[in-house]
């Protein structure tokens, strides 16, 4: 059996399904789907970009934030939630260090405890979010409310998405190991979990302590 | 000349020949309520306009810095390595 040359367009075709498939094609040094995700994240960036602006027109032309009838936020437990979420990159850091290292069970205590802190870092908000609407803090209250809710509710509705393709592909990793139709979506997931965790950083410094 | 260089030319005059001013003015509302205002809203669109004029260029610098380091890695680890000198072994087709 005499060893063949493989081309551009075959090569990944002829892996068996149960070989783990490198992210990236022979001789490519950036696959074609994580260049996609970057520019997915970059567009992403644009769009978080454009409400930080608007917020900072807000923020920065106000005598006083927040203006006195209404509540501050709750900073002490942001800090904790914080924390949380960046435990959750940390757990899908060791994830894609398993993924890498071919160790199943690495791989999938690294997604299931990322989706679990993801989905305590929402559940937080969300108690965080029904105290402050009881305190009168509504998206109608003036630009106080109406730019926390809106920037803090986009980057909930990207934790939230980043949660869902986490279990798709929990569920996925259980099912189907190492084969190669988990291997890259892991990647590009780690990639976005990353991205939201690193918004939240900055989201936290201009809405709660700025 | 030719008609092209002559088009250049004309435009390069109007160019040169248009008041100031005019390139300078952006929305005229927003121009009507900061021109010479001291009112901390000026000072707060204008950082806005930075923050916002600067994200391209951020984005845009990394992803490029990202990929020179990562193609400059690759070259480093596998110098020689194209498609063609990928062998798999055990293929009898």
């Amino acid at each position: 059996m005499a060893p063949r040359r493989v081309t551009p367009s075959g090569s990944l075709l002829l892996l068996s399904p149960e070989m783990p498939v490198p992210a990236t094609a022979p001789g490519l040094p950036i696959s074609n789907a994580r260049l996609a995700m970057v520019i997915f994240l970059a567009f992403e960036t644009m769009l978080f970009a454009a409400f930080i602006a608007a917020f900072l027109v807000f923020r920065l032309s106000a005598t006083a934030w927040p203006p006195a009838d209404l509540p501050s936020l709750p900073i002490a437990v942001t800090w904790l939630n914080t924390f949380v979420l960046i435990a959750s990159g940390y757990a899908m850091s060791r994830a894609v260090r398993g993924l890498r290292r071919a160790d199943q069970r690495q791989l999938e205590r690294g997604l299931m405890a990322a989706g679990i802190l993801g989905s305590l870092f929402l559940a937080v908000q969300g108690s965080e979010w029904v105290r402050l609407v009881q305190h009168g803090l509504t998206l109608s209250t003036g630009m106080y409310g109406a730019t926390f809710y809106t920037l803090i509710g986009i980057h909930g509705v990207h934790v939230l998405s980043a949660v869902l393709w986490l279990l798709i592909l929990v569920v996925g990793v259980q099912r189907d190991r190492f084969r190669s139709r988990v291997r890259v979506p892991i990647e590009l997931c780690a990639m976005y979990w990353y991205f939201v965790v690193a918004v939240w950083g900055a989201l936290f410094y201009l809405v709660y302590l700025l | 000349m030719t008609l092209r260089h002559a088009a250049l030319s004309a435009l390069a005059a109007l160019l040169v020949a248009m008041p100031e001013q005019v390139l300078a003015q952006g929305c005229a509302m927003c121009r009507t309520t900061l021109a010479g205002s001291d009112d901390p809203l000026v000072g707060a669109i204008n950082a806005s306009v930075i923050f916002l004029m600067s994200m391209p260029y951020l984005i845009v610098g990394s992803i490029g810095g990202w990929m020179y380091l990562t193609v400059r890695r690759h070259h480093a680890a596998s110098p020689a390595e194209t498609f063609e000198s990928v062998e798999v072994e055990g293929d009898d087709t």
